[in-house]
């Protein structure tokens, strides 16, 4: 003979389907070990219900209240599109920055030579000079 | 309860105590129960944003159950040390007046003493059973696990109470 066993809860709490419940009943009737394994059951969940139900403290809710309501988590970008995005910003700036820069422009000794009011040579070099080309750029002039 | 437009000030009103007493009887502690409803409260509060109307029980007791769990993940992280005379204060500060009631709530702190000492799973199970009032449907709903697992935990549980407390 199987005992009811887990169903004998079920059944003191109405959860039993129709046909389970209706084999429990019937076993019932003729089987004092169940009988009194329901009694237990039945007992145990008399001193359950038995405790006092208490009331939430009230600081609860007030804690509640002033608490922020966070954003909802948005996904981080993949690694790929930051690193396409970083690729394309170096792609402007190079670009930019080389349309931007001006060609360079030679300019001969005697025109620094007039400008510094330094002697020159028949040559158009000063006296000693040396070959040299000086290029003027849009952030100042480079040897 | 309609679960269309709810608010955490609604689910406060009509499921706090309920949300309360769980975590109490499941902790056995009125402070960490209090701390714990606050948490589910505040996840409930976050979480009415993107909750779909539905199971709104199935809902609010997966959010208690997973604030318990990490709760008591957060703890074995950072034990502490209970005071030693811990009592059930708040049992016995709600206690009405007529005998019969009074004697059942000096057994009170047995009862909680033997809910503390079952396994995690059978507490939870019967205090969602007999303390929330959850049907073993919602229970297993609750917990993901199938409806003959709870039927199993709760039969277990109670057998287990009833021999502590004979």
């Amino acid at each position: 003979m199987s005992h009811s066993g887990e169903l004998l809860s079920a059944y003191l709490d109405g959860e039993l389907t129709k046909a389970e419940e209706l084999n429990v009943v019937g076993h019932l009737e003729t089987c004092t070990r169940c009988q009194t394994e329901l009694g237990d059951s039945h007992e145990a969940r008399a001193m359950v219900r038995a405790l006092p139900i208490l009331d939430m403290p009230t600081w609860v809710t007030s804690g509640v209240a002033s608490s922020p309501v966070e954003l909802p988590v948005r996904r981080r970008p993949l690694a790929w599109a930051a690193a396409a995005a970083a690729a394309a910003f170096v792609l402007v700036v190079g670009f930019a920055t080389f349309v931007a820069t001006p060609p360079a422009i030679e300019i001969t000794f005697t025109e620094i030579s007039n400008t510094l009011r330094l002697p020159a040579s028949q040559d158009g070099l000063p006296p000693g000079a040396r070959a040299v080309v000086i290029a003027r750029s849009s952030d100042g002039i480079a040897e | 309860m309609s679960d269309v437009g709810l608010t955490w000030e609604d689910v406060a009103r009509t499921h706090g105590r309920k949300i309360y007493n769980f975590a109490y009887r499941l902790t056995g502690n009125p402070d960490d129960a209090a701390d714990l409803a606050q948490d589910v409260l505040i996840r409930v509060k976050r979480g009415l944003a993107t909750y779909q109307p539905g199971s709104f029980d199935g809902w609010l007791w997966r959010i208690t159950r997973n604030a318990f769990l990490d709760d008591i993940r957060r703890k074995k992280r950072r034990p502490t040390v209970p005071l030693p005379d811990e009592v059930d204060r708040m049992a016995l500060a709600s206690v009405p007046a007529p005998d019969h009631v009074l004697a059942q709530v000096r057994l009170g702190p047995d009862v909680q003493n033997a809910l503390l000492k079952l396994p995690h799973d059978f507490r939870e199970a019967v205090v969602m059973c007999d303390i929330v009032g959850l049907s073993y449907a919602e229970i297993a709903g609750a917990v993901g696990v199938p409806v003959g697992t709870i039927r199993s935990r709760i039969h277990r549980g109670r057998g287990q109470l009833r021999e502590m407390l004979s």
